[in-house]
């Protein structure tokens, strides 16, 4: 790393210099490493600051001495980009921070009151946890009937044409309807048909059955794309060991489907987690509606708050699971190939 | 009586005539090599023959099975009659030796421990004791149609179909899939198979059939048609692949 630089002009990656010496050779060249980074730096964030403009200087140093040091002019570098993006982070730190305190703190006691959010949070808590059951409980139902459907949907041949008719019928008519009239139609109405079962339904069950039914339709959608990407000759091999279709289906099909559409299906949980609050149209008890009551209660937003750290404690670390599987399924294929 | 029998056979894909008044039949323990240029059936017949198609006129018997008979048991003539592919086909979620069990087990109910076994003996004999924990992915191409061999003969067919089984693999993986090939004919396997190593066509066939506009154009002992063919489309493709160095 002792190589020096015999015309700053032309760096090594390019990127070094931009400009061009002047023509007496004495001056530091234009462009990159600009001091202007450094200098900003050192006025919003001075550790990172200073260090880059120390390193920009005796960068510009040994150049009007005539020896670059490529790995001089590489810290140089790097540290006028660390101090770019330390300058940006604390100017939105800093707005931020600014918002919350601005007018006497008023942003801040709305929606950060520590003693109404100590007080607020285990009853939402507390009611969060129908969030989840509900939630939970739904997914399992909508994985099996967007699987039903899907199969449904990818029958084969002309005995079947109806069932398919059917079932593009109800994806296409519960994907285009709004979701909460679904949940309204379907949350009020089967109690409404006065059939026992139904009847005595809970609004836990007749809350998850309406999540089912909708989110079935859009998750039987990536079931499907999932089951036309598998090359056909999987099925054609299954078939000819002896396979029916539908054993075919289970054993062979479905099982590679399903798992590339695990980080879709993730995603589509944390969906159905953040729907569970619209069931509160029907009288369900859940995080959101407690925390609405609390604020009425409190002349406070900080329930609100409260209720976004349930879901967040949840959503968030299914954010990054699903990345993770994403991209090491990718590595997978990079390796392979 | 033949074990595996077309009979005036016509397939249609849309308006093109694939299979046109095709009559074939593949006798116990013969070997009939199926060649010609490509596009001209080949696959399509060895499909017609275990019903992975249907076809519009005729009748394909399987022994005493009507493959072609609308209330015929499909995966009963399934079990019959093994199918290895171009491009192998293995499951890829499953290792090589759950590629051999899982029909074993679905279908056919066995235990277990009892396909377990038996898997395992297959794969030693195509050579990949070693092998059998892996996926496919980790496997070379000659490798991956080893096991695809393993899973067909785990369901003890009485007859395979081969459906150009070496041409998607390196030269040098060829050898070792031909290998088993010729194991098993000397065994006695009924075979029907797609190829174009006319060598080994010339070595294990008991017949030849050369197939053209979707019916066997002229068929006989691999020495006469693959040297001295009688009729000009099999000469015109046997010039063609001399003048392309493959004979
Ligand atoms: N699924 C299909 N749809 C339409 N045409 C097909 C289909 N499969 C095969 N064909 C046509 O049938 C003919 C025979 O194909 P194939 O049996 O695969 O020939 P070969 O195996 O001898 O190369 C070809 O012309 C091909 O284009
Ligand atoms: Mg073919």
């Amino acid at each position: 790393m002792d190589q020096t630089i015999e015309n700053p002009a032309q760096s090594p990656d390019g990127l070094l210099v931009v400009g061009q010496v002047d023509s007496d050779g004495d001056n530091a060249p234009h462009g990159f490493p600009s001091m202007i980074p450094p200098i900003v730096a050192t006025v919003l964030f001075p550790p990172v600051g200073l260090v880059s403009l120390v390193n920009a200087v005796r960068y510009r140093r040994s150049v009007r001495e005539g020896k670059p040091a490529v790995a001089q002019a590489l810290r140089a570098r790097n540290w006028a980009t660390y101090a770019f993006g330390a300058a940006l982070t604390t100017l939105i730190v800093v707005a931020v921070a600014a918002f919350l305190l601005l007018n006497d703190h008023a942003v801040l006691r709305a929606y950060f009151d520590l003693d109404a959010l100590s007080k607020s949070i285990p009853d939402i808590a507390g009611a969060f946890v129908s969030n989840l059951t509900v939630s939970i409980t739904a997914e399992i139902g909508i994985v099996i009937w967007g699987l039903v459907l899907a199969v449904g949907r990818s029958l084969p041949g002309r005995a079947y044409l109806p069932i398919r008719l059917i079932v593009v019928g109800y994806i296409d008519l519960f994907r285009a309807l709004p979701g909460l009239l679904t949940i309204l139609l379907i949350g009020f109405g089967l109690p409404a048909t006065g059939i026992g079962f139904f009847a005595t339904m809970s609004l836990y069950q007749t809350g998850a059955i309406a999540l089912i039914v909708v989110y079935g339709a859009y998750v039987a959608e990536i079931f499907r794309g999932a089951i036309d990407a598998i090359p056909s000759g999987q099925l054609a091999a299954a078939r000819s060991l002896g396979f029916g279709y539908f054993g075919a289906m289970r054993h062979i099909i479905l099982p590679q489907a399903i798992r590339s559409t695990l980080p879709s299906l993730l995603n589509w949980y944390i969906s159905v987690l953040k729907d569970t609050s619209l069931l509160s149209v029907l009288g369900l008890v859940e995080g959101l509606t407690t925390a609405r009551i609390q604020v009425t209660f409190m002349s406070n937003l900080s329930p609100l708050v409260g209720v976004s750290l349930c879901f967040l404690v949840v959503t968030l670390p299914l954010s990054r699971l699903t990345d993770y599987i994403i991209m090491r399924s990718a590595r997978k294929r990079q390796g392979k190939a | 009586m033949s074990f595996v029998r077309l009979e005036h056979v016509g397939k249609t894909y849309g308006p093109i005539n694939v299979l046109n008044d095709l009559n074939l039949r593949v006798d116990k323990h013969e070997v009939v090599c199926l060649i010609g240029p490509s596009g001209c059936g080949k696959s399509t017949m060895l499909r017609c023959v275990n019903g992975l198609e249907s076809i519009q006129t005729g009748a394909v018997f399987v022994g005493d099975l009507e493959v072609s008979s609308p209330i015929v048991d499909m995966n009963a003539v399934r079990r019959r009659v093994g199918m290895v592919f171009q491009h192998f086909n293995l499951f890829p979620h499953m290792t090589a030796i759950e590629n051999v069990m899982v029909a074993q087990r679905r279908v056919l109910g066995r235990d277990k421990g009892a396909a377990r076994d038996i898997a395992f003996r297959l794969l030693s004999r195509v050579g990949l004791s070693k092998k059998v924990d892996k996926y496919p992915e980790a496997l070379s191409g000659g490798e991956q149609q080893r096991v695809a061999i393993a899973r067909t003969l785990a369901m003890s067919p009485q007859a395979l179909l081969l459906d150009e089984i070496t041409s998607a693999l390196d030269p040098e993986l060829v050898g070792e899939v031909l290998e088993i090939v010729r194991e098993l004919a000397n065994e006695g396997m009924t075979m029907l198979l797609a190829t174009h190593e006319m060598s080994f066509a010339r070595e294990v066939a008991t017949r030849v059939c050369f197939v053209a506009d979707g019916a066997i154009y002229e068929e006989g002992p691999a020495a006469k048609i693959l040297s001295d063919p009688d009729r000009p489309k099999t000469q015109a493709f046997l010039r063609r692949l001399v003048e392309s160095h493959r004979l």
